[in-house]
Parts: structure tokens; C-alpha cells; sequence
């Protein structure tokens, strides 16, 4: 069940909204969230995941909605969410951190800890589970975000940049678990990575100054490159052919 | 940085009201008990609020440690120098405590009327060394503390060590705070030892902590040495005030005093010249009452320390200027008891005290008709009016008589001439 | 729940508490006179009033010790349960602030339980206002303010004070309670994803 977000705005002061009067519902399956620096992407997430309220408007899963402090709880029990900031608490081993994690979402003391060694299992970061999270490199911390993601049985994942600072051996091994958790789950995944695109997703949105300024499946989306794009720059081209109406000039 | 971004970003900008405010507030205070027209004491009043200067400063700069810490700085291969950094993050906190003493500067001048020369900034250059120090010190701290302990560890410690000591039990704890517990009088200078015992452990303190600025990279040999200056240092200012008592030594302020030839001679301090008229005509009619009762009649009048001795024919007094004229008449009626030691000091039951020859000498220069008019009728001058029935020479004996015992800490002896 | 009690330390503030009771006992009533906007320039103060800062500060350390984006989407209510710790350490203050009356060794000790309720409430009110890193310097940034500023000419402490005053004081009792239970229900809700303003209407 996608997350809907119903005549939705938010700004962080007075002075400017990052998202306006939004209308708009996540597609099923894995989603890519694409857009530049600033479109609201992270801000999107963070309402879904019920971090933030929405100042006017509402963000519903079903009948569950985040304004509603009942619904709250059910509704956060089914959502997950990596920030794009990865917070954590300073001399905890990893594995207390994602088990934390788990205990927070309504898992009991033992299951968390279950859980969390299957999450870093998936993540490959079993290795580093007694490790302090100051020994960790940026690429592994973020996987400890999305191993605190996936500890619990969530029925929507929202990650934010999720591979950033990841290697490449470590980014087909994420996009594995993405393809695991295919068909069973709805996730979003807002990245600035395109490549695998068509392998790894179902759908892509793209954001500008906190509108949707396209929603479709993949293919719809890769046909916005220009035909004489090379192989390989395809989502590339799209991605400029639908945020700036123009191709780069490719040689 | 440039310190216009520095000043903005740092936390200097949310203390830095309250401090001012603070500050001249405390000055004006304190200089209500201070001697207007006195150099030293404008100094000494803008030292004054040094407890919370220093604490206030020491506070911040244990913030900006901290967000240097939590910023990551000392680990992100910079450029310049240790040192560098540190005086470019300190520099808001520095500016913020030169400010508040040039404030108290300004109100301590301005409230008693005078400007300190270079020899009286000693006060204000104590405490602003000690400022320094302690605000250093709180940025070590502060680079090795979560800000949430550092910043206020420091606030509350600096102001707790800086007040409370001031009336220990623990005598030589006292004169280390940085705090100046004995002021200088027109007469005296605090012994420029209690202004150096503080700069000298704040100092050694702040030398001590300095390894924590850097954090990881700190060596075993600069943390020995560190703690080696800390533990010598402390020692030294201990060494330089072990002996003392409740108060700071004071020696006699040095070419304070000016004499105003005349019959008698009245010397006193330069700030206090303006009274010399006054003086001269009170003194002609006292001496001359003194002079009738049988007392030699001295040849100058002096207003000089406690610790400086005077010439035979010179009789030392305690006149000020917001002495009315009758209070002037006492102290000049006084100036005839010769110096004697403090019994006191010696011997808490000691039975001898001067205020029936005080009362004796007031009755004689009473400046009015009848014999106690113009005292207040207590104990005291029921006991010694009969004394003014005695002859000349018995009144001089028995005044002789107790100035030999309070020269000796014995009993002084009974007014003659009471009736049983 | 080990796992909140790992996260947040709480044994820290327990060990604060600890140390805060023995200071009661060691400190007794001494005195000390401190610099005051008062008319002989100076004031009175019992060294007991510093006591309660180790406890403010752990408390305000082992609030602060939590991962905001999990903890903003919690399904568990931590922030009841943090507010539930700062209960359960006001009344262990108080059992032993009982404690060392019924004992008779420290005359002062009822006015210092006070004390540290009233400033635990102030530390996490503006902990949860203002971020916990703050929160320690209003602590004692409060009693600096009433060191010097809080006597009157007469030399007895104002009654904003609170601290300042004696145990049986009615008014500091109630601004005590009003004080603490503020800081309890400031710390239960400081996950609430509540809008930080109101007003916005999402006009371009």
C-alpha cells in the first residue's frame, strides 16, 4: 500500500515552502525519487516516514493518517525510514544501534536483537557488529542506516541516498537486497545514483522546487533521452531531458 | 575567519548583553564603598566584577571548544597552527572581556570622579590576565568536553572558585581566587604580591590544561610537561601567600602624601589636599583646647599608613573628606592618643580599652558651654565627666597612666574621680 | 527497555544522585559570602546550593543521548519513558533527602531536594525548548543570577528565587511542583512531531 499525501505543504520557517498544495501518491513497487539539490526530496520523506507533520494537508497510509496521534503508531509500524544523515548514538556497538533501532518500532528486546544481526547480515556489515560507530567509515555507516531500516517488518521503506559513499561492490550488494525485498514491499529511494535503473526499479519520480514534475514507469522516463544517446548515459540524458526540457550535448 | 564572522557565529553574542549590564551594575555597587577621587580605587573598582567576567568568558570559550570538537577541526590536517586557531576562536571571547572591563572602566571613572595613573592598573591588569587564563582554560576543556558538561562546568566553577574562597576558613585560599578581598585606602598599597599569586596559578592551571586542546595528538611528554607547569605553578602561588591572614599585607602607598606648611603642619594625601583649609581652622581650636589641658602641642599632623612611623611632635590622624566638622574636631582630639599595638591580636580577654580617654578628650575640646552638651548621655560620659573636676595634672596622669597600659596590654586603669 | 536504559545512561544521573546525597551530608550548612547587589554589598549563601548542578547536567547529558531520526519515528513512547525517568529520579531525591532528615545529620537537606527538583524541571523545560546543550548553562546560569541578584535590602532572598528560600517556603513548594512537572511533560513530548510555528499557509 503506497503513501498518499493529500493537498500536502511544508516549509521550515515562515519564509519559503518546500512543498506546496501537494497532491501526490507514491507508486507501488521500488520507486526511484530523483530531482536536484534542494527539490524537497528529503522533505518528502521525512513527512511520509511521520518525522514532520505537514503544516497544512495530510499523509495517509490507507485509513492510517499521521496526523492523527492513534494512527501515529500504527502507521510508523509499518513505515521505515533511512535520513539522509545517518544519527547515531556515540559509544554503542553497531549492533545496539540497529537493535535500538528495532526495540523503537515496537520489536521486543530479544526480536530486535535477532533482527538486527539478520539487517547487518544483509547489509554485510556482521563484521563490524561490535564495532563502536566512530570506527566506521562514512559508506559502512550508511549501511548501518539502512540496516536500521530494514531490522523491522515494514510495509513501505523510505531511504534517502542510501548508497552515498557506498563502493561499487557494496552498491550491487544493496541493490540485491532491493531486488529481495521486490514484490513484497513498496520502496522509495531517493538517490542521485541512475545507474541500474531499469533493473533495479519500477518507477521513477522526479522533483523540481517541490512539485512533481514527472511520474512514470522507467521506461516512459528513459525515453525522455535523446535516441542518439550512447547505451549506458541513457538515464543520464533522460534525467536532463526531463529537468531541464534540453539534452547535454554529448560527444 | 574574519573576526566579524567569527563575533557573529560564536556564542559571545548571547552573553555578551547580560555581561555589560552586569558588569556596570556591579561597579556602580561596589563603588559606593570606594574612595572617590582615588585612582587606585577606580582600578580596583573595575577589576571588581572579575568573578563574573571570567566566568562568563570561560564559559564561552569551553563553547566554541566544543564546537571546534564537535566540528571536527583538530583532525582535519589544518593548516595553521594550533595557536592560529586558538586565537582566531578565542578572539570573540577576548573582545567580549576587554569590552566588559573597558565598561567598568568607564562607570568606576565616572562614578569616583578620577583616572587611575600607570602605577595604579595593577588591580585591572591582574584580572585581566586571570580572565585569560581561565578563558583558556575553559577552551581546553571545552575541546575535550561535550559542550553540554564543558560550558557550564566552566560558568559555575570559575564563578563558584572565584567567590566562595573569599571567606574560607583556609586563609591562603583566599588571596588565590583572583578576587582582590583587601582594597588599597589612600594611604596603603596592597602589596603587589596578591595581585601576582592569582596571575601566577591561573596561569600554571591554564598551562596545565593545554593538552586537551588538541585532542588525540597529545604526547605523553606534553602532557607530563603540562602537568609538571600546572603542579610547579600552583605551588609557587601557594609559596607566595601560605603565611598570610585574612586580609592582603599592604605597605604604605609610596609618595602618596603631601604636607601643607603651616601651624601645624597637615599632611595628607594628594586626594584629600582639598581639606587642608578646613583642617588648619578646626585643628587651631582643638590644639589650642589640648594645649590648655596640658599636652604639647604638636607641630604637624599627619594622615599617613598605620605601618609608617612618625617623628616625635607628630601626631598621626584619620580625617576624610565627608567628615562633618564636629566628626573633624573628634579626630584631631584623638590624634593626641599615641600609637599602641593591637592587645586584641594577642589576647581575646584583654580588659583595657581607650574609650574613656577618647571621651576624655572629646569633653575637652567640646565646642560648647557646658561640660558633655554635646555628647550623648551614656555610660561612658557619666563615667568620665568627673575627670574634668581633677586638677590639670591628675587628668595628664591618668591619661599617661593609660596610654602606658594600652602600650603594654595591661589593664588600663579606672577614670579618678568617680564616685563609688 | 535495557535497550533505552543502554542508550540513555541513566545510571550516570543515578551516580549524580548518589554524589549529590553525599554532598548533602558532607556540605551540612556551610556558608559562604559572595559578591550581591545587596546594600552592604554582599550576601550570605549556603555552599549546598551548588549541589544539585552534577545531577542537572547528568540528567541534561543522558537526555540528549538519543538518535533523533529513529526515535522521531518510534512506535515505543520514549519520551513517556524519559519523563518517567525524571520521575523516578525526583522521587529517589526525595527518599533520600528524607532520609538524611530522619537521620538529623544535615538540616538543609529538604531545602537541597527542593532545590534539585526545581532545577532538574528547569534544566529539561529548557532542554526540551532549547536543545540539551543549553540547557546545562541555564541551570546554572539561574544560580548565578540568584547569587547575585537575588536578595533584597533587606538581605532575605525574593521569593522568584526559589532556591534561595527556606524548605517550609509555601511559594517555592508550589513553584517547585509547577516547575518540575513542566520539565516531566517538556521531556514526554520533545519527539512530538509538532510544527515548530504555527501560521504557515503555504501562500508562495
Amino acid at each position: 500500500m503506497p503513501i498518499q499525501y493529500v493537498n500536502c505543504s511544508f516549509g521550515y520557517s515562515r519564509r519559503g515552502a518546500v512543498l506546496s498544495s501537494l497532491d501526490f501518491t507514491f507508486p507501488s513497487g521500488n520507486t526511484v525519487l530523483l530531482g536536484p539539490n534542494g527539490a524537497g526530496k528529503s522533505t518528502l520523506l521525512k513527512i511520509g516516514s511521520s518525522a514532520l507533520l505537514p503544516r497544512k494537508g495530510s499523509v495517509r497510509l490507507g485509513e492510517l493518517d499521521t496526523r492523527s496521534r492513534r494512527d501515529r503508531g500504527p502507521y510508523r509500524r509499518r513505515v521505515a525510514w533511512m535520513p539522509q544523515n545517518i544519527d547515531c548514538v556515540p559509544g554503542l556497538r553497531v549492533v545496539e544501534q540497529v537493535a535500538y533501532a528495532g526495540w523503537l518500532k515496537g520489536l521486543g528486546k530479544d526480536a530486535a536483537a535477532e533482527k538486527a544481526s539478520w539487517a547487518l547480515a544483509q547489509v554485510d556489515l556482521t563484521h563490524q557488529a561490535d564495532s563502536r560507530v566512530s570506527e566506521l567509515s562514512g559508506g559502512q555507516l550508511r549501511r548501518v542506516g539502512v540496516a536500521r531500516a530494514l531490522v523491522h517488518d515494514a510495509e513501505v521503506l523510505l531511504l534517502d541516498e542510501p548508497t552515498a559513499g557506498m563502493d561499487p561492490r557494496q552498491r550491487r550488494v544493496f541493490h540485491k537486497v532491493l531486488g529481495g525485498l521486490r514484490g513484497r514491499i513498496d520502496i522509495v529511494l531517493s538517490t542521485h545514483d541512475v545507474a541500474d535503473l531499469e533493473t533495479t526499479y519500477d518507477s521513477v519520480v522526479v522533483m523540481l522546487g517541490g512539485r512533481i514534475h514527472f511520474r512514470g514507469d522507467v521506461s516512459e522516463f528513459l525515453e525522455k533521452a535523446p535516441p542518439e544517446t550512447p547505451a549506458g548515459r541513457v538515464a543520464e540524458a533522460a534525467y536532463h531531458g526531463v529537468t531541464e526540457g534540453a539534452s547535454p550535448c554529448l560527444s | 575567519m574574519p573576526f566579524v564572522t567569527a563575533l557573529r557565529s560564536s556564542s559571545v553574542v548571547w552573553g555578551a548583553f547580560p555581561l555589560f549590564a552586569l558588569t556596570a551594575f556591579l561597579v556602580v555597587e561596589w563603588s559606593r564603598f570606594a574612595e572617590p577621587g582615588f585612582g587606585t580605587a577606580v582600578a580596583e573598582a573595575t577589576a571588581f566584577p572579575v568573578f563574573v567576567v571570567a566566568a562568563v568568558c570561560s564559559a564561552c570559550a569551553a563553547w566554541e571548544g566544543g564546537r571546534l570538537r564537535r566540528g571536527g577541526v583538530w583532525f582535519s590536517a589544518p593548516v595553521r597552527g594550533r595557536l592560529r586557531i586558538l586565537v582566531n576562536t578565542l578572539s570573540p571571547v577576548l573582545a567580549l572581556g576587554s569590552t566588559s572591563f573597558a565598561i567598568a572602566f568607564v562607570f568606576a571613572s565616572s562614578t569616583l570622579g578620577a583616572f587611575p595613573a600607570a602605577r595604579d592598573l595593577l588591580p585591572l591588569a591582574s584580572a585581566a590576565v586571570v580572565t585569560v587564563s581561565y578563558a583558556l582554560l575553559g577552551f581546553c576543556v571545552g575541546c575535550a568536553t561535550p559542550r553540554l558538561i564543558g560550558a557550564p562546568l566552566m560558568l559555575i566553577g570559575v564563578y563558584v572558585w572565584m567567590t566562595v574562597p573569599a571567606s574560607s576558613d583556609i586563609m591562603w585560599i583566599r588571596h588565590l581566587s583572583g578576587m582582590q578581598i583587601t582594597s588599597s585606602s589612600v594611604v596603603d598599597s596592597v602589596e603587589v604580591t596578591a595581585f601576582t599569586a592569582p596571575v601566577v596559578l591561573s596561569v600554571s592551571l591554564a598551562l596545565a590544561f593545554f593538552p586537551l586542546m588538541s585532542g588525540a595528538e597529545r604526547s605523553l611528554r606534553e602532557a607530563g610537561t603540562a602537568v609538571c607547569c600546572g603542579v610547579i605553578g600552583s605551588l609557587v602561588a601557594w609559596s607566595l601567600v601560605a603565611d598570610w591572614g585574612p586580609g592582603a599585607p599592604t605597605t604604605p602607598r609610596a609618595g602618596a602624601t603631601v604636607c601643607a606648611e603651616s601651624n601645624p603642619t597637615i599632611c595628607l594625601p594628594g586626594e584629600y589636599s582639598g581639606e587642608v583649609p578646613r583642617l588648619h581652622r578646626i585643628a587651631g581650636d582643638v590644639l589650642a583646647d589640648l594645649e590648655a589641658a596640658g599636652f604639647d602641642r604638636p607641630h604637624t599632623l599627619a594622615l599617613v599608613s598605620a605601618e609608617s612611623p612618625v617623628s616625635p611632635g607628630t601626631w598621626r590622624f584619620a580625617p576624610h573628606p565627608e567628615h562633618d566638622d564636629e566628626f573633624l574636631r573628634a579626630t584631631i582630639a584623638w590624634s593626641a592618643i599615641p600609637d599602641s599595638p593591637d592587645c586584641f591580636a594577642h589576647d581575646d580577654g584583654y580588659v583595657g580599652s581607650d574609650e574613656d580617654i577618647r571621651v576624655w578628650l572629646l569633653l575637652l575640646t567640646e565646642d560648647g558651654g557646658t561640660p558633655g552638651a554635646t555628647l550623648p548621655e551614656d555610660a561612658s560620659t557619666r563615667r568620665v565627666l568627673p575627670v574634668l573636676e581633677l586638677s590639670r595634672e591628675e587628668q595628664m596622669e591618668w591619661f599617661d597612666a593609660t596610654v602606658g597600659a594600652l602600650g603594654d596590654c595591661a589593664p588600663t586603669p579606672e577614670p579618678p574621680g568617680r564616685s563609688a | 527497555m535495557s535497550l533505552w536504559w543502554t542508550t540513555r545512561r541513566w545510571w550516570l544521573a543515578g551516580g549524580a544522585l548518589g554524589l549529590f546525597l553525599l554532598s548533602v551530608e558532607l556540605i551540612g550548612e556551610y556558608r559562604a559570602t559572595v559578591p550581591a547587589f545587596t546594600p552592604i554589598g554582599s550576601a550570605t549563601i549556603k555552599l549546598m546550593l551548588f549541589v544539585p548542578v552534577p545531577v542537572c547536567l547528568a540528567l541534561a547529558y543522558c537526555a540528549q543521548r538519543f538518535p533523533p531520526s529513529p526515535e522521531s519515528t518510534a512506535v515505543r513512547p520514549v519520551g513517556v519513558y524519559d519523563g518517567f525517568a525524571v520521575v523516578v529520579l525526583g522521587s529517589l531525591a526525595v527518599a533520600g533527602v528524607a532520609l538524611i532528615d530522619a537521620l538529623g545529620t544535615s538540616p538543609l537537606a529538604w531545602a537541597a531536594g527542593r532545590n534539585l527538583l526545581f532545577l532538574i524541571g528547569l534544566t529539561m523545560t529548557v532542554g526540551a525548548m532549547a536543545g540539551s546543550t543549553v540547557s546545562g548553562v541555564a541551570c546554572v546560569g539561574w544560580l548565578v543570577l540568584v547569587t547575585l541578584v537575588g536578595y533584597g535590602n533587606d538581605l532575605h532572598p525574593y521569593p522568584w528565587t526559589v532556591v534561595l528560600r527556606d524548605a517550609t517556603d509555601p511559594v517555592a513548594g508550589i513553584a517547585t511542583g509547577v516547575v518540575f512537572a513542566l520539565g516531566v511533560a517538556a521531556t514526554m513530548g520533545r519527539h512530538s512531531p509538532l510544527p515548530g510555528y504555527t501560521g504557515y499557509t503555504g501562500w508562495r
